[in-house]
């Protein structure tokens, strides 16, 4: 009997812990090793696929659906969107023949969400988003609730509606618990500063943010910090203060970190400033030194042509605001929606 | 300037500028005036536009609604009052929202600073 059991695999239970671990791994790793993410999800798939064969479980069938989710994230992560979506086109059909666990489809409902968003459709995340929260409001999930809505509030703002992010963020800080998740606090704080200086509450925009940056110093990560003191220093430019080293230094922090995108939406900004005071000289410096930013693997194709076009324009002398200001709604917009396409009037 | 004479642009403009702020903030002209142990209608009158702008009073008042004056003139000065112009094309929705939503942020934001922020170094799962 001892020598059956030596030759039997693990046990089931111990196979669940283990493919369980790898799905923690793999979203651990997500942002700093997208590949090793990838790698840990597809081992988790491997896995649970076998346990619910083997199990004849609708809970087996449940972690299968989340080891796809999860891998699903990792593979936009690391923006293999064509397999993300088959990953994610699986997970909902092993949801779907699971035990129904509200919770699990809202949290997957999260992660299609992120995947509908970073291939351009941010009105079917908002709604994958909406129907999450709902669950969460069901099940009296505050703080998941809290995170859901401040997520579309982000998601809101980044497409320019800022009446519906705001009521987004209204609805999120009535369920957020600061101490339970105070990183969906200070997304949130930061989401609604630029809602305000969207339209034009720049005081109390620039209020908010000095107040959020000084929490974060305290307790914080250095991105977000980057993050906050750029929209301050844009907010303080739209106030007519100068904010030119500011946001050099926002450039370089961000740069330093590999953040390329961030880091040429600071270019744009910087451009911005100087061609509103004519300064010809620093433009023309300006658009040598963002080339190479420009050409980073980071800079999707569509993005990198509309950024080649100002560059063009800058190396002429010409100051044109208009440009600037279009390219900046595009860069902005189309980080979430590569579709777009960028076209100069 | 007698309290019932019209007030003159700039006065109107601070005026409004000042109301802005306190809706922003969910505050009440009486409220402030308790505050700040104002005489009864005295900021009223101010907000309305319809008395004389003290200077003691306005510093008084930017020290309460805790703005920095040059600020504050920097962006009444500028042509485009914060919060009138622009924000008059974004929907009501927004502008009602705002004073209660500063509020609950600062609440939030104070919450956080009190606890150690140990788990703010966590990464976020979206």
């Amino acid at each position: 009997m001892a020598s059956l059991t030596a030759a039997e695999p693990a046990p089931v239970a111990d196979r669940a812990a283990d493919c369980d671990e790898l799905i923690a791994a793999s979203l651990e790793r997500v942002f700093d090793d997208p590949a090793g993410a990838v790698r840990a999800g597809s081992a988790a798939v491997q896995l649970a696929a076998a346990l619910a064969v083997e199990a004849d479980d609708p809970a087996a069938v449940d972690r299968h659906a989340r080891a796809l989710a999860y891998l699903a994230n990792a593979e936009r992560v690391a923006a293999d969107y064509e397999a993300a979506e088959r990953a994610m086109a699986r997970a909902t059909d092993r949801l779907a023949a699971g035990s129904g666990d509200e919770r699990l489809r809202a949290r997957v409902g999260e992660l299609r969400a992120s995947l509908e968003r970073d291939t351009g459709h941010p009105e079917h995340a908002v709604r994958s988003l909406r129907r999450a929260g709902d669950v969460y409001r069901q099940l009296g999930e505050r703080t998941d609730l809290g995170r859901v809505l401040v997520q579309q509030g982000v998601l809101l703002a980044h497409v320019g509606d800022t009446a519906k992010s705001l009521e987004a963020l209204r609805q999120a800080f009535e369920v957020l618990r600061p101490r339970e998740d105070p990183r969906s606090v200070l997304a949130a704080t930061q989401c609604l500063a630029y809602c305000l200086h969207t339209i034009g509450y720049d005081i109390a925009a620039a209020q908010l943010v000095h107040e959020a940056a000084a929490v974060v110093e305290r307790h914080g990560d250095r991105v977000t910090l980057l993050r906050l003191r750029w929209l301050g220093a844009r907010i303080q430019i739209a106030l007519g203060h100068d904010g030119e080293a500011q946001l050099k230094q926002v450039r370089d922090g961000l740069l330093e970190r590999g953040l390329v995108y961030d880091a040429a939406l600071v270019c744009l900004d910087l451009a911005t400033g100087y061609a509103r005071c004519q300064r010809l000289p620093d433009l023309r410096h300006l658009a040598q030194e963002m080339f190479p930013i420009f050409t980073s693997r980071e800079i999707h194709r569509e993005a990198l042509a509309a950024l080649i076009l100002l560059r063009d324009t800058l190396s002429t002398g010409r100051a044109d605001l208009a440009l600037l200001d279009e390219l900046r709604t595009f860069l902005e917009r189309s980080r979430f929606d590569r579709r777009l396409r960028f076209r100069a009037s | 300037m007698s309290a019932a004479a019209p007030a003159g642009g700039l006065e109107r403009a601070v005026g409004r500028a000042i109301a802005e702020e306190l809706g922003r903030r969910g505050l009440t002209a009486p409220q402030v005036e308790r505050r700040l142990a104002l005489p009864g209608g005295s900021l009223q009158a101010l907000l309305a536009g319809r008395g004389a702008l003290e200077l003691e009073l306005l510093r008084r008042l930017l020290t309460y609604l805790d703005l920095e004056p040059s600020v504050f003139f920097a962006r009444l000065l500028s042509g485009a009052p914060d919060g009138e112009s622009s924000a008059a094309a974004a929907p009501q929705l927004a502008r009602q929202q705002v004073a209660g939503l500063l509020e609950q942020v600062r609440r939030a934001l104070l919450e956080i600073d009190a606890e150690a922020g140990t788990r703010l170094a966590s990464r976020p799962e979206f």
